[in-house]
């Protein structure tokens, strides 16, 4: 099989890689501190773990976020490997998910950013109101090779989930261009951890008489989930 | 006023000790940044490989928006208001070994341009610092050290030249040899041995050789008056 000289760079551990693990202090875990020092790709490691006073929990990460991004020469990186407090990583990680040189990998609890498609994608910096889902978005709409995990994270921590944070889950899927269905059809795909996840619904609907500002991710979020139900909804007639 | 304080570790994953995290993430002063160092180096000496490992470390990082550095090593622990009590002494540098010290960052910058020597990361720190004047004080409050595996040969043998070059005359270094250990081993020998091979070998000195040889020649006569006394 062909390598490419990123790949053979990730194997011979010449990719310079940015970890920022943002957690309260009580939240980071000892597991998660190993097994982000312990990459068998060697990493340069930032815990941010100073209380902000932001209102919403997902702007707190992402000034927390960019607050550590203005203390680091960024173009020393290749990656940045964004990892939450209570999530354990297994060795290879980084390794196995930079198979393919991906733009972006993963979301959520632990992602993989390239530096340069970052600086070109979003400017260097983190949405200040929006974390991981339009970091994917937006680099879906600029064509990068957003994947994800080839090797999961082992363990995602499950903390209670707070209503406040919901409510803002919901009114940030109405701005970022979900339809109603698409935001339904989440709820409802798996049973829901706990009955606080209807607040996502029901702020998304507040949200749509409402009308906030809407992202400028979208009209491409929209037409793309109104496309695959389109093809849903035909294939669902064919089989009839 | 509110410091900011930018943490780092120099450490192996397999060196660090899980109660330092903790106890830098629980100071009841909050640090901005903790940043591990997990970098492995191939050098000879472990000076060479702790230097460079925090220097490449600091490349990586905007220095000058932080107002303290504290540099602690990965088998050190420190109490809760380790850093609330070290920052009243309101000195440049607070701690004279590596272990743990509180470093004053304009300082750092204007002294050191914001790089660790290679000869010793922390012992020149504190001899330079003092030899332009700028305030060095011991830590307020003890980190402490739970180091469990011992030091290889070659770190003594490093250890005796280090004290040379950077001045040190025969009594402090067999003050610091000796009296700065809980026990003495045979491999403390081998520092009084090194300094001595490298007094006759006449390695070149540091450029604090000088003032620290005259500051602890003084530091003699004034304890031989107060004797007298």
């Amino acid at each position: 099989m062909m390598t490419t000289a990123a790949e053979s760079a990730h194997e011979d551990g010449r990719t310079r890689v940015l970890c920022l693990v943002v957690s309260l202090p009580q939240r980071l875990t000892r597991e998660t501190v190993w097994s982000v020092i312990g990459q068998s790709i060697p990493n340069f490691t930032m815990f941010l773990t100073k209380k902000s006073k932001l209102p919403s929990l997902i702007q707190r990460i992402a000034d927390a976020e960019n607050e550590g991004l203005s203390h680091v020469n960024l173009s020393r990186f290749d990656y940045i490997l964004k990892v939450d407090g209570d999530t354990v990583l297994g060795k290879d990680f980084v390794k196995n998910n930079l198979i393919g040189d991906p733009d972006v990998v993963g979301g959520g609890s632990a992602m993989l950013i390239k530096v340069s498609a970052f600086n070109e994608v979003m400017n260097g910096k983190f949405y200040a109101e929006c974390e991981d889902p339009y970091i994917r978005l937006k680099f879906q709409m600029a064509h990068k090779k957003v994947r994800g995990y080839r090797d999961p994270p082992l363990y995602v921590g499950n903390h209670p989930l707070d209503v406040r944070y919901l409510v803002d889950l919901g009114w940030l899927h109405y701005r970022l261009g979900w339809t109603p269905i698409h935001v339904a059809s989440k709820m409802f795909k798996k049973p829901p951890d706990s009955l606080k996840e209807i607040f996502i619904v029901l702020s998304y609907f507040v949200a749509c008489l409402t009308r906030p500002k809407k992202m400028d991710t979208f009209g491409f979020v929209r037409t793309y989930q109104i496309r695959s139900l389109a093809r849903h909804i035909t294939n669902a007639l064919w089989r009839v | 006023m509110t410091y900011r304080i930018l943490c780092i570790v120099p450490s192996l994953p397999q060196n660090l000790n899980p109660k330092t995290v903790q106890s830098i993430l629980n100071q009841t002063y909050p640090i901005e940044i903790l940043a591990i160092l997990p970098k492995k180096i191939n050098k000879p000496t472990i000076n060479d490989r702790i230097t460079q490992v925090l220097n490449d470390g600091l490349a990586n990082i905007n220095l000058e928006s932080f107002d303290y550095l504290l540099r602690i090593d990965g088998d050190v622990t420190i109490p809760s208001n380790f850093i609330e009590e070290n920052l009243k002494a309101n000195a440049d540098c607070c701690g004279k070994s590596g272990y743990a010290m509180l470093i004053k960052v304009s300082t750092f910058l204007r002294l050191m341009n914001g790089r660790f020597n290679k000869i010793s990361d922390d012992t020149y720190l504190g001899l330079k610092f003092m030899k332009e004047g700028a305030k060095v004080v011991d830590l307020r409050v003890r980190a402490e050290h739970s180091s469990t595996t011992a030091h290889p040969l070659s770190d003594f043998i490093l250890r005796g030249k280090t004290l040379y070059k950077v001045g040190y005359e025969p009594i402090h270094m067999i003050h610091a040899v000796l009296l700065h250990v809980h026990y003495i081993t045979l491999k403390d020998c081998f520092t009084i041995l090194t300094y001595f091979g490298s007094v006759i070998k006449r390695i070149p000195k540091s450029d604090v050789a000088g003032y620290v040889f005259n500051y602890q020649i003084k530091r003699l006569f004034r304890l031989r008056k107060l004797c007298g006394e």
